[in-house]
């Protein structure tokens, strides 16, 4: 394919991996890293590299948006970065030590794992968690205005030592493979440390950011940086995620949790396909 | 317990959110630039041409389309690490936990990439 029909089909790719990325609350590097790879040949690890800064702008242009929404839980999704931190350092130094095709193979489960997560997994109801008083507020309670019950709501964080090893995987996730982490966040706070759905999903873009910096400075600095694709894809996903923080409101969540998780079965089939060299 | 109005938050996600927004938007309008520049001096004829860190530094003092792009891939970068600055800034008016924990992150991905350069 000529460079600039590549680069066209990336635009276009992009712009709608962010639409469904900020819509769905994660990085877009689940959709992005397989069109790479399988639709255009582009080798997994500079794929990994360009999806890990597409991951940054989805993350900036989303959670500006959140946090002026107020979805956003600031102390809970600082402390859970320095897990997921961690985790991504650990996965992007042990991507140069593990064949492409096991790689694959891992993307393959994952993406597996977040279309039955997708496909079974239940809405929050849009009321309050607690009704703490003022005075038993700690700094990671969470508080924002919920559109549905018109009314503000506010939670307690609990287990955190399983929120900060599901943050550890989701790190590990992100250096390893590329992808955002936020299809083992959100589920984590969600079902784990009872952070209401638009929350979690809103703390995980937050959290996204940060992870994908830690990645993407060592596969930056190991010479995995395509800076054409890159700003291409970085583009395309900008104007994507303005587009879908747009559009979700006008959607149902349902509808789009089926198309996603259908979408993910199928690439992967075809990243399994490729790992085993079948395709 | 935190004190009032600081370990919610809501004071500071004005705050907070400025670093994020600023910092994408500049670097959407590099990377915009510096692909218009690309393709009206010398069209790249591979797509996913790879450069090193020192390549797109030597292209950043030499000022041309990659260079520009290189500009914008850092400062796309730097926009969470920013986020983290200014939030331990913001917190340690009222919140010593809440300041200590962004400087952690920070130690740890400075700490990530050092042992990725030194590799």
């Amino acid at each position: 394919m000529v460079v600039v029909e590549t680069l066209l089909v990336l635009l276009v790719a992009s712009i709608f991996i962010g639409i469904i990325g900020s819509m769905l609350g994660i990085g877009g590097g689940i959709f992005l890293i397989p069109i790479m790879t399988l639709g255009l040949g582009i080798d997994i690890k500079v794929a990994a590299a360009t999806s890990l800064v597409t991951i940054i702008v989805t993350s900036s242009t989303s959670a500006s948006g959140y946090l002026k929404d107020g979805f956003v839980n600031v102390g809970l999704g600082m402390f859970l970065e320095m897990f997921t931190v961690t985790g991504a350092i650990i996965g992007a130094v042990l991507v140069f030590y593990l064949r492409p095709d096991v790689i694959e193979a891992i993307f393959g489960i994952v993406l597996v794992y977040a279309a039955f997560y997708m496909r079974f997994s239940k809405d929050v109801a849009c009321k309050p968690v607690t009704q703490g008083a003022a005075a038993k507020r700690s700094r990671f309670t969470g508080r924002f205005y919920d559109q549905c019950s018109n009314q503000v709501l506010e939670y307690d964080v609990k287990s955190f030592p399983k929120g900060a090893g599901a943050s550890f995987v989701a790190g590990n996730l992100s250096g390893l493979i590329g992808v955002g982490g936020g299809i083992v966040m959100v589920p984590a706070m969600n079902l784990w440390m009872g952070v209401p759905m638009k929350a979690a999903s809103a703390t995980s873009t937050f959290i996204l950011g940060v992870t994908a910096v830690a990645s993407a400075l060592v596969y930056l600095s190991n010479g995995l940086m395509a800076p054409v694709i890159t700003a291409v894809a970085a583009i395309g996903i900008f104007i994507g995620a303005m587009l879908g923080t747009r559009t979700m409101p006008k959607i149902t969540g349902g509808a789009l949790r089926a198309v996603f998780s259908i979408t993910l079965i199928v690439i992967a089939i075809l990243m399994f396909l490729r790992a085993g060299g079948l395709i | 317990m935190a004190p009032e109005g600081c370990g919610v938050a809501a004071e500071s996600e004005p705050v907070i959110r400025k670093p994020l927004f600023f910092g994408v938007i500049g670097a959407i309008i590099l990377f915009i630039i510096g692909l218009i520049y690309l393709f009206a001096s010398a069209p790249p004829t591979y797509a996913a041409v790879k450069y090193s860190l020192e390549d797109i530094i030597h292209s950043i003092a030499s000022l041309d389309a990659v260079g520009i792009i290189g500009i914008g891939i850092i400062l796309v970068i730097a926009t969470p690490i920013a986020r983290l600055i200014v939030a331990a800034a913001y917190f340690s008016r009222c919140d010593r936990i809440l300041a200590f924990i962004p400087l952690i992150s920070m130690i740890l991905i400075v700490a990530g990439f050092l042992i990725s350069i030194l590799r």
